[in-house]
């Protein structure tokens, strides 16, 4: 290769070349529609935390639900962050409807809190770790996990755990 | 507050003011930063051989992850630099989890990336997209150009065709490619590009 060619200053051929490859990767891999608003609905949390957990999806063939799928239709997801880790099950149980349910680990009573396009639902997981959401519409969802306060929203941001939003 | 305020019309500097006004108390100024610098962001995993739904998993982590720590991102000329350089690492997090088994594996490449000491590794294509079969001509042969690149080449082009040329060092740098990879100069992977192409007498520049 002729090294010159790489020692020249970018020029207006360089401008062009890099235009098409970006006009390529626009058409073959473009950003999804909907992952702006996705990550609008994520960031607009008016809540304190401390740590954002990593989401991963459980495939489904994996998740041990293949001989339901006619019947139901489930999603494993699992959160990971440093203080705590999560896992939930998504079971769409109707038209639009889904219900979720989830453990925590290590099994801790915490406040557990959805919050929807909707709106905002809260719940406790118990001494296991156990919480679940019945008869939610679909649509973005985002989790947040809390020290149980014993009370009304003392906000502890200080430990609570966010996670990225969703889709049911 | 005395400061000197990040100037200038490209993505890094406008993603500086964006980030400078949001910790001056601007919450919206947060959004038209995410808005500004996602596309960049979404090539930079993609590159790095993470599949589309974990790519926008892995996007969120890293915006809500800076709003969370937008503190520790001293001068906000360098929000750009550390929003690539945590999508990386997330990348390689995400990767690492697909090798132990624990996701589905449909990466791009599985380029190792990153340190940079792959530039000579033989080239593995990125997946055949199912929109190349929607391309014209002409496109069809840049793609199959830029897949002869060595896939750390081939990440550097793909984000700097979403960058603007004064910010390509700082992008670079930020990719962990050695200085001097793009910009001011025209650097051995864009050269290579030209290379491939001139070789191509089909392709007409």
């Amino acid at each position: 290769m002729d090294n010159n060619l790489a020692d020249q200053p970018l020029d207006a051929t360089d401008a062009a070349l890099l235009g098409e490859v970006a006009r390529l990767y626009d058409q073959v891999d473009p950003v999804p529609q909907g992952l702006i608003d996705r990550l609008s609905f994520g960031l607009a949390l008016d809540e304190l935390y401390a740590e954002v957990a990593d989401m991963s999806r459980v495939p489904v063939d994996l998740a041990g639900v293949r001989g339901d799928l006619a019947v139901v239709r489930t999603e494993t997801l699992t959160f990971a962050a440093e203080s705590l880790t999560a896992m939930i099950t998504v079971t769409h149980v109707g038209p639009d409807r889904v219900r979720l349910d989830g453990w925590v680990a290590p099994a801790q009573r915490l406040q557990v809190r959805l919050r929807m396009q909707q709106g905002r639902l809260e719940t406790l997981a118990d001494a296991a770790g156990r919480f679940s959401f019945a008869d939610l519409p679909d649509g973005f969802v985002q989790l947040s996990f809390h020290p149980e306060t014993g009370g009304d929203g003392g906000d502890d941001g200080g430990s609570a755990v966010v996670t990225p939003s969703f889709e049911l | 507050m005395i400061e000197a305020r990040p100037t200038g019309d490209t993505l890094v500097a406008r993603a500086a003011v964006a980030f400078a006004d949001f910790r001056d108390g601007d919450r919206a100024a947060f959004d038209d930063l995410m808005k500004m610098v996602t596309p960049l962001l979404w090539h930079t995993a993609r590159g790095q051989g993470v599949d589309r739904v974990a790519a926008e998993d892995l996007l969120q982590t890293v915006w809500l992850s800076l709003l969370r720590h937008a503190d520790s991102v001293r001068d906000p000329r360098t929000v750009v630099k550390w929003l690539l350089t945590t999508t990386r690492r997330e990348a390689w997090r995400v990767r690492q989890l697909e090798r132990s088994g624990h996701l589905t594996r449909d990466p791009l490449d599985g380029s190792p990336g990153g340190n940079g000491e792959d530039w000579d590794r033989p080239t593995t294509p990125e997946q055949e997209p199912e929109a190349l079969v929607l391309l014209g001509q002409r496109q069809k042969r840049l793609w199959h150009h830029v897949q002869q690149l060595p896939p750390r080449c081939r990440e550097l082009m793909r984000v700097i065709a979403f960058a603007d040329r004064p910010d390509y060092a700082q992008i670079a740098d930020s990719l962990g490619m050695p200085v001097g990879s793009i910009g001011p100069t025209r650097g051995r992977c864009l050269a290579k590009l030209h290379d491939i192409l001139d070789h191509d007498p089909a392709w007409e520049a």
